[in-house]
């Protein structure tokens, strides 16, 4: 039987899929590509951000990474694949939440903490907000260079996931915890950034300011992040 | 040229009025105020309290050259922690409300500070941004903003290309350089700066440098003109150079032990050989 170029081209895309779907199983493989969000998105959380220098940073990394991205306002949030939530300090479990309806749907997020600079009343709220909706337990900022030791201290903070690297402090640490979650960073023996599994999601968060150094072309911390994103 | 020195060279426990009237005694035309370092002049200090201060400068027969702060040390624009940044944002918008109620056209800012804790890349991105920020500022008020070159306390713009291209990187003409010829230390050469800042500079502080020598206390390296190493020639024949025409303020350490009043004339009499090219 005579086979048109069309009909030849559409047997074989749907052999290749077939193939790569019989490996894993066809019935979750397809609905899992259907319903997974696409894109990059970074959110400012506006008036809840004291770093926005971490804002621009990560806009600036991704562009030198050359990863298409959208800047988006935390009011406007929209699911993507890949979310990006700089130095903020949410003190509204609402905007919190839109974050995690994120994660349930399958987002990757990756919420940066500016909370190492607030005052006590204000990290407090925080630090319950991110309790109750994340389920990350946020811990008292260590000032890293206040003491009369900090020479004895590496000022460095050690990745381990996605990839093994040290990035500059940011004079001050906030150290987290949370049950399932995996360490990712330490400064010393202090966890600084975890990640969790989240609905079908991941949250990654960071204890420890990323944002500045991308905005300074930090080669480690520009190649964490180009890491970061190849995990997702 | 006119010559000017800092009220801040006042010798403790005199009064602001009898500073004045030393300065002018000793031959100054003007006399440079520095926000937050002397009891006179704060950050509280109301902009009725500034008029004030511009009638006893004006009585005294002065005028005020620029305005001057120490401020930045502590609440540097270069900070990692948001708030210091804040209140150094606000204390060159105060510099700039006061100049324009002192009369003059000239703030001193120190746009960073490179520390162990703060490295140089971080430090050189938030001072452009500061200095952003406050430039309209500056503009609206017809007021020039010279960030001060301390190359060696700031450990931060060290040579004058590298001063260059931040003043490029903010791109606004209300910001030049504040040069002190006394602040190059071994790193090069003040008549060099002078003639490639040309007219960004805002206002030139004197002071003489010993170079090869340690850096402040008892092993400064800081001394009164002509008792250093700086090329004053060369320094006086930039000037000519690039034209500048506009203040030349005294900014030494405190280093008599007796009479401390003296500076100011040995100063005066240094700066006016300066001027006359007698050197």
């Amino acid at each position: 039987m005579p086979i048109s170029r069309r009909d030849f081209l559409g047997y074989a895309a749907g052999a290749s899929v077939a193939g790569v779907a019989g490996a894993r199983g066809l019935s979750s493989f397809l609905p899992e590509v259907a319903r997974r969000p696409s894109g990059c998105l970074v959110v400012d959380p506006g008036p809840a951000c004291p770093l926005r220098e971490s804002a621009a940073g990560y806009a600036a990394a991704l562009s030198r990474l050359r990863i298409p991205y959208r800047a988006i306002s935390i009011d406007a949030l929209a699911h993507a694949r890949t979310m990006f939530v700089p130095a903020a300090v949410s003190t509204e479990p609402v905007v919190v939440t839109k974050l995690k309806n994120c994660l349930e749907s399958g987002s990757v997020v990756l919420y940066e903490t500016g909370a190492a600079f607030l005052e006590p009343e204000e990290f407090g709220i925080h630090k319950r907000v991110i309790r109750s909706v994340f389920g990350v337990s946020l811990h008292d900022p260590v000032r890293l260079w206040d003491s009369a030791d900090s020479f004895k201290q590496a000022p460095y903070v050690d990745y381990c996931r996605p990839v093994i690297t040290k990035v500059r402090d940011f004079s001050r640490v906030v150290p987290v915890s949370g049950e399932n979650a995996e360490t990712i960073a330490w400064f010393g023996e202090l966890s600084v950034a975890v990640q969790r599994r989240i609905g079908r999601g991941k949250l990654v968060f960071l204890g420890s300011p990323l944002g500045p150094h991308l905005l300074s072309d930090d080669r480690e911390a520009l190649g964490w992040l180009g890491a970061f994103c190849r995990s997702c | 040229m006119k010559k000017s020195i800092g009220d801040n060279e006042i010798p403790k426990g005199w009064s602001f009025e009898q500073g004045l009237d030393l300065v002018k005694k000793a031959g100054y035309d003007g006399i440079e105020l520095w926000l937050g370092d002397v009891p006179w002049f704060q950050m509280s200090t109301s902009d009725a309290e500034v008029r004030e201060l511009r009638r006893k400068i004006e009585n005294a027969g002065l005028v005020v050259s620029n305005v001057s702060t120490g401020l930045h040390w502590r609440h540097s624009l270069s900070a990692r922690d948001p708030k210091l940044r804040e209140e150094g944002i606000r204390i060159v918008r105060r510099q700039i409300e006061t100049a324009q109620i002192l009369g003059t056209d000239a703030i001193l800012v120190v746009a960073g500070l490179v520390t162990e804790e703060i490295p140089y890349d971080e430090v050189y991105n938030r001072s452009v941004e500061a200095i952003k920020m406050v430039a309209p500022d500056a503009t609206r008020a017809k007021v020039k903003i010279g960030c001060e070159n301390c190359n060696s306390e700031q450990r931060f713009l060290m040579g004058p290309r590298e001063f260059l291209l931040f003043l490029k990187d903010i791109n606004e003409s209300s910001v030049g350089i504040h040069l002190d010829v006394g602040n190059i230390h071994d790193d090069g050469y003040a008549e060099q700066w002078i003639e490639m800042m040309g007219p960004r500079i805002t206002r030139i502080h004197l002071k003489d440098v010993m170079k090869q020598r340690g850096r402040c206390g008892h092993d400064s390296v800081y001394t009164n003109i002509f008792l250093g190493d700086n090329n004053w020639k060369a320094i006086r024949a930039a000037m000519s150079k690039v034209g500048y025409d506009g203040w030349l303020v005294a900014e030494m350490e405190r280093r008599y032990h007796y009479a401390q009043d003296q500076q100011f004339y040995d100063t005066a009499a240094a700066i006016d050989r300066l001027i006359a090219n007698k050197v």
